[in-house]
């Protein structure tokens, strides 16, 4: 049954209005004062400032360096969670109650979360600990303040994200479809391969560009977890705006991130898009 | 008829006590965690026992409440302001403040000279509410002789266990601006200063006060740059942790009240400023919060005065507070020297 044009609008109105509001106003806003001085008057002084300096470049090269690890950890990670909890647990509770242990943290705060792998991770903390007394270790390793503790810390926040969403697409695959890949004399892996990897893949997407996005706009925990000895370009735009006061820079920067993010994103897309067309 | 009248009399009556209830409550931003809870029982319940005035807290960092606040121009959502010396004038600049009336403002005349802010023309524009030290924490578990100097920081012992402030935090370039000092340097020369920063082995250059008590609890860190009184603070929590003033100085900073321009509460907004400048909730914070009051004549328990942040013995007078201006107007430049230089 499809619905009317009236009932269409009122539906979407809705949407509509919070999204402008509250996102494209904002961005037309931020827009319009990266190509603004201080006074008011229109440059693009800003954007040849940023675009010129390798200085920016390396901290965008930084920031997502560390998305695309966590997309990588995350996708290994959460595949692997959500493939074990689609074809191999059978109980309905269990399952359910590992998607609420996977989901509870989220209940939390950053901060909060982030404080915690400081004492987990710390030199005196339950890893160090752990590692030193199996003798695998002779002193402890520095996992925080770090670039590897921001990668670790992003991953445990996002790896939710992941496992919900390709869980989603696997346990709504069409199983007939790997029977049939079995029947036809396919190992479990080549079967893997050829059809559940194939068909999770929108799932996978998903997946992978939610928690690439996440983790390049991410502020707290990497500021907390780099020990201040890493930028991220969140934590560029923070101190322009925050420190600083200088609006202006705080929003060439935040554009410049919004569009390398995009393009880096439609790359991706597009390149998985093609090699799934290929694969079909 | 009479049913109209009585039901239009009625919703007068309610827009009328709305209207009156709207009177009585003003927004004030206030610090969060134990600074916050330590300013909503000195000054915010008291105020509200003594005037019947609700004053609503929103906590928050300094620069955030200037942001906030110049994004609500010229309709503030906030009619009093707790903002940090420094954020305070740059607070100022961006024209988010109004002038305060000393006249309006009888407490006044209790405070140290310093503690009423004016601009180049005498104008006032925040209130001093008290001054915090920024020197040295060590864990006392671990190092048995007590640091004394700031250069204690650069010990081999020490190497990846020290914490010190990130830019981003309020007291660094107030900080930063003294060690270079010290070194030769000038707010027109970072240089020596830099170069100092950049053979420092820190475990963490913290954004966030809190990653401290953390770093303190997982061994990470035992000694760094802190908040004298938060330190204290954490001592009294039981953790292993004492402050020190260093020889060559601990930097000083104060916490300010001010009132927000376009304020539709002003004269609700004048007495909660001058209630928070009373003796007692000066010294109320100073006794939560270990920051000094900047009375006249303050009037401290022993234990308290001594954890006061000009130290044992001696006087508001003794503290050198930073030239918030001219540290502002090198901030940006020190940011992104720090970023590019000290930061990998």
């Amino acid at each position: 049954m499809r619905i009317g044009r009236f009932e269409a609008f009122l539906l979407l109105s809705g949407p509509v209005l919070f999204i402008t509001l509250f996102f494209v106003i904002p961005l037309l806003v931020m827009g319009v004062a990266s190509f603004q001085t201080k006074a008011g008057v229109f440059t693009g002084a800003q954007y040849a400032k940023v675009a010129f300096d390798t200085y920016y470049w390396r901290v965008l090269g930084d920031t997502f360096e560390i998305a695309i690890w966590n997309m990588a950890i995350v996708f290994v990670l959460g595949y692997a969670i959500a493939y074990y909890l689609t074809f191999y647990v059978r109980s309905r509770l269990w399952r359910r109650l590992i998607y609420v242990m996977l989901v509870t943290p989220l209940f939390t705060s950053n901060i909060v979360r982030t404080f915690g792998w400081i004492v987990l991770l710390g030199r005196k903390g339950i890893v160090n600990e752990g590692l030193l007394a199996a003798g695998i270790i002779n002193a402890p390793l520095q996992l925080i303040f770090s670039k590897v503790g921001v990668i670790i810390s992003l991953a445990y926040i996002l790896l939710p994200f992941m496992v919900l969403i390709v869980g989603s697409v696997l346990q709504n695959m069409n199983r007939s479809l790997l029977d049939a890949a079995h029947d036809l004399g396919a190992r479990p892996i080549v079967a893997f391969l050829k059809v559940t990897f194939p068909l999770s893949l929108p799932g996978v997407i998903a997946g992978s560009l939610i928690v690439f996005t996440l983790s390049v706009s991410a502020y707290v925990t990497p500021s907390i977890m780099s020990g201040g000895r890493l930028n991220v370009m969140a934590m560029l735009i923070f101190d322009q705006y925050m420190v600083i006061f200088d609006y202006n820079l705080g929003a060439t920067l935040a554009i410049m991130l919004l569009a390398m993010t995009l393009l880096i994103m439609g790359v991706y897309v597009l390149v998985l898009e093609r090699r799934a067309r290929m694969t079909a | 008829m009479k049913a109209r009248l009585v039901t239009g009399l009625a919703l007068a009556a309610l827009g009328f006590s709305f209207q009156a209830e709207a009177q009585q409550r003003i927004t004030v931003t206030v610090y969060s965690g134990v600074w916050g809870s330590s300013q909503q029982t000195c000054i915010l319940d008291p105020f509200l026992k003594a005037t019947g005035i609700t004053a609503v807290p929103e906590p928050g960092i300094s620069s955030v409440t200037v942001t906030k606040l110049k994004q609500s121009m010229p309709n503030p959502s906030i009619d009093v302001a707790w903002v940090d010396g420094g954020v305070s004038e740059l607070g100022w600049a961006e024209g988010v403040f109004d002038v305060i009336d000393p006249a309006k403002v009888p407490n006044l005349s209790g405070l140290e000279p310093r503690a009423a802010i004016k601009t180049k023309d005498g104008k006032i524009f925040a209130l001093n509410t008290g001054y915090y030290g920024f020197g040295m924490f060590y864990n006392t578990k671990e190092i048995t002789q007590e640091p004394t100097s700031w250069w204690d920081l650069w010990k081999p012992e020490y190497a990846n266990r020290v914490m010190s402030p990130a830019p981003a935090q309020a007291p660094f370039p107030g900080y930063f601006l003294h060690l270079n000092k010290l070194l030769g340097g000038s707010p027109q020369n970072f240089t020596p200063g830099i170069e100092k920063f950049k053979t420092l082995k820190a475990a963490s250059y913290y954004t966030a006060t809190g990653a401290i008590q953390s770093a303190i609890q997982s061994g990470e860190v035992v000694i760094g740059a802190f908040y004298v009184n938060s330190t204290w603070a954490l001592a009294d929590q039981g953790m292993p942790i004492a402050a020190v003033s260093p020889k060559e100085g601990a930097t000083t900073g104060d916490i300010r009240v001010h009132i927000a321009k376009g304020t539709k509460n002003l004269e609700n907004a004048y007495k909660f400023i001058n209630f928070a400048v009373s003796p007692d909730a000066l010294n109320c914070l100073a006794e939560k919060l270990y920051v000094g009051p900047p009375l006249k004549t303050p009037t401290l328990p022993q234990k308290i005065a001594d954890r006061m942040p000009w130290g044992k013995g001696g006087n508001v007078s003794q503290l050198v507070i930073p030239d918030w201006n001219e540290v502002n107007n090198r901030k940006a430049e020190l940011l992104d020297t720090w970023n590019r230089q000290v930061v990998k």
